[in-house]
């Protein structure tokens, strides 16, 4: 038998796992699995299956608003990034993630737990009505999925390069164990598994930046090994080369990174993706909803050291590496390995298999993170009203419990489906994920005029998110036919890839804004004792006047904040 | 979740950690004699001993700290609510 699985299951890998690595993969599964058939006792209403009971402390919802967002894809793609671009890659996690955590924090949060709503299209509802809830809530469902299958695919795809794992093996183990333990314990469940991850991924990679430090004698050692590799490039300033499309390898400028990526692309998902703001829901009172996104900001901040640090890291001790296209026709490696790469550079037996789970676990989360969002939205903003369209009345709590867990259940048959779609053809992979990115950009413009404007109307709402979405399929589809149009839509005839991204969101935000705006100045906006609690100006906001300083959310804000603006300083 | 309602995250936590750092200990420990690993760089650091005993210590505290029946702790955050008065309703 052993025989049989080796030829079968294992081929040929970039590294190679001993006993106690498979020991410690092996107790991870059984671990999950224990803590979901744990949980089902505490799963029994809506609220539980669907919002963990509404019982997490700020630091689980707050380690599990970072966790879900902490796949194995995101840390190997940005640490191939830092690999690519240098530490450029590092705005990601600083630019464009901790000003808009602590917007959700301080000013968006009230609205999002005031209202008790179960998810983002159920704000939408209460705001604009159903129709802007279910052009938002039918296009989340399913590029969540989507995209749930596609990162499925990609993940099974390393574990066959770096460890030469069967396709068909990983795809199916992964995601029957995520199903089983988020059908038991729904929400809560995948929220204790993201926690446990986030400690593992620190427990299993934290070791690789200090070993390289230390190899390459420090910060300084490793600068100038750099610059020693690559002498035509500035690799480690995430500002100064910014002030134009050519000073930097990623081609683009400042521009695009502070009003693109650190204002629409990341206000738009942190603040309105619902697979992270479900996490926050999940806080016990309205304190703790808010302190989450701030506890998580913190923890967003650090994550540059096991991710972008080893990919400079790479740059320093193991130049030539090649991008994918290259390394598929040369046979060389690529950068897209750097993260295990470096592990198998620096880990041992035992601490090699830590790194490996922790990639594991990385998916699990954010395929259960995928799931758990699908489930809630389709039980909530597309199956309920359509339920009671046809009938007439409102189902029990405990139907929709029921629909929940068959949601996960289809749920994780569509991602395998799309997994093997995938497989098929690739071109798929590009496609899902540059349609979920056309619906983010517009729907933060949505949902912040919606919480911010008491003018805003329900034809506004729903035409500008229409628009913002079709001009972001527009522009897409524009570069792909044309390649001119990129220079057109980002101002410059020297941007790359990059920074059509950057543009598009902002271009396609820009114009749901201006839809909204007009529209609802054209209609009859709804009478203000109908937006109590949903819109500020509306709505009093409950004071925490009462609480110490350091029991404050905006006192820790503020102590995020200033750390954000001396990490910029320091590597400005 | 807190204590009172069943296991603690924290307790899982401290769990996981109990068990694999004595792994990563175990596994690492014939390196301490004789070259096990020579493509592994640093190796002579000696790193998964450091990184086990570290990992079985955290685990152990972990699970001192939330083991069941136990008093709160900074995790587990108090009540401090800064909004009573929350209705029940829902959308």
């Amino acid at each position: 038998m052993p025989f049989h699985f080796n030829r079968c299951l294992l081929s040929p890998g970039l590294i190679s796992l001993n006993w106690a690595d498979l020991l410690i993969i092996i107790i991870y599964f059984l671990i999950v699995l224990g803590i979901g058939y744990y949980l089902v006792r505490y799963t029994k209403t809506g609220d539980d299956f669907f919002l963990a009971g509404r019982k997490m402390t700020m630091w689980i919802a707050g380690l599990a608003f970072i966790s879900a967002n902490l796949g194995s894809l995101e840390l190997m793609g940005w640490a191939a990034s830092a690999y690519q671009y240098g530490i450029l890659a590092a705005h990601w996690y600083w630019i464009g993630a901790i000003p808009a955590m602590l917007f959700l924090g301080i000013i968006m949060m009230p609205f999002y737990y005031i209202s008790k709503t179960h998810s983002v299209p159920g704000y939408l509802k209460l705001r604009f009505g159903n129709s802007t809830s279910m052009l938002s809530a039918i296009s989340f469902g399913f590029m969540t999925v989507l995209m749930s299958g596609v990162n499925m695919f990609a993940m099974a795809l390393v574990m066959k390069v770096i460890l030469g794992w069967d396709l068909n093996f990983s795809i199916w183990v992964s995601s029957i164990t995520v199903m089983v333990y988020v059908m038991l314990g729904g929400l809560l469940s995948a929220i204790f598994n993201e926690v446990l991850q986030f400690v593992l991924i620190w427990a299993g990679a934290l070791l690789v930046p200090i070993l390289g430090l230390v190899e390459v004698g420090g910060w300084k050692g490793m600068v100038s090994r750099i610059q020693h590799n690559l002498p035509h490039g500035d690799y480690t300033h995430m500002w100064s080369t910014l002030g134009h499309f050519n000073d930097n390898p990623m081609g683009i400028q400042w521009i695009g990174i502070v009003f693109g990526l650190g204002f629409v692309i990341s206000f738009g998902y942190w603040t309105t993706d619902f697979l992270v703001v479900q996490r926050v829901l999940s806080a016990k009172d309205l304190r703790s909803a808010k302190m989450a996104p701030i506890i998580g900001s913190g923890f967003k901040m650090l994550v540059p050291l096991i991710v972008i640090l080893p990919g400079l890291i790479g740059l320093a001790v193991m130049p030539g590496l090649v991008g994918q296209a290259q390394a598929a026709a040369t046979g060389a490696q690529s950068y897209n390995e750097i993260l295990p790469l470096m592990m198998a550079r620096y880990l041992g037996p035992g601490l090699l298999g830590l790194g490996v789970t922790a990639l594991i676990a990385g998916f699990m989360s954010g395929m259960a993170g995928n799931v758990t969002a699908f489930s809630t939205v389709w039980t909530y903003d597309i199956y309920r009203p359509i339920h009671f369209a046809i009938t007439k009345k409102e189902a029990s709590d405990k139907h929709y419990v029921k629909m929940g867990r068959w949601a996960t259940f289809i749920g994780v048959l569509i991602s395998i489906g799309t997994a093997y779609l995938v497989e098929n053809a690739a071109s798929i992979m590009d496609y899902v994920q540059a349609l979920f990115s056309f619906f983010i950009a517009p729907l933060f413009g949505t949902v912040i005029l919606g919480m911010l404007w008491k003018r805003t109307t329900a034809a506004g709402g729903f035409w500008g998110l229409l628009a913002g979405t079709l001009a972001s399929v527009g522009m897409w589809a524009w570069v792909r036919l044309d390649s001119r149009a990129l220079s057109i839509i980002t101002g410059s005839a020297d941007a790359k890839a990059m920074a059509e991204d950057m543009y598009r969101a902002l271009w396609s935000w820009i114009i749901c804004v201006l839809v909204t705006v007009f529209v609802s100045l054209a209609t009859k906006p709804k009478p203000v004792e109908q937006l109590v609690g949903l819109v500020r100006g509306c709505t009093e906001l409950p004071s925490d006047a009462h609480l110490p300083l350091t029991k404050r959310p905006i006192f820790w804000a503020a102590v995020v904040l200033v750390a954000f603006i001396i990490l910029q300083i320091i590597f400005w | 979740m807190h204590e009172e309602e069943g296991f603690s995250i924290w307790f899982f936590v401290g769990i996981m950690l109990a068990i694999y750092g004595p792994i990563v200990l175990i596994a690492n420990i014939p390196g301490l004699s004789t070259s096990q690993n020579p493509h592994v760089v640093l190796e002579q650091l000696h790193a998964g001993i450091w990184w086990g005993i570290l990992l079985t210590i955290l685990g152990a505290l972990f699970l001192y700290l939330h083991w069941p029946g136990k008093e709160t702790s900074v995790l587990d955050e108090k009540d401090n609510n800064i909004l009573p008065g929350e209705t029940e309703e829902e959308n």
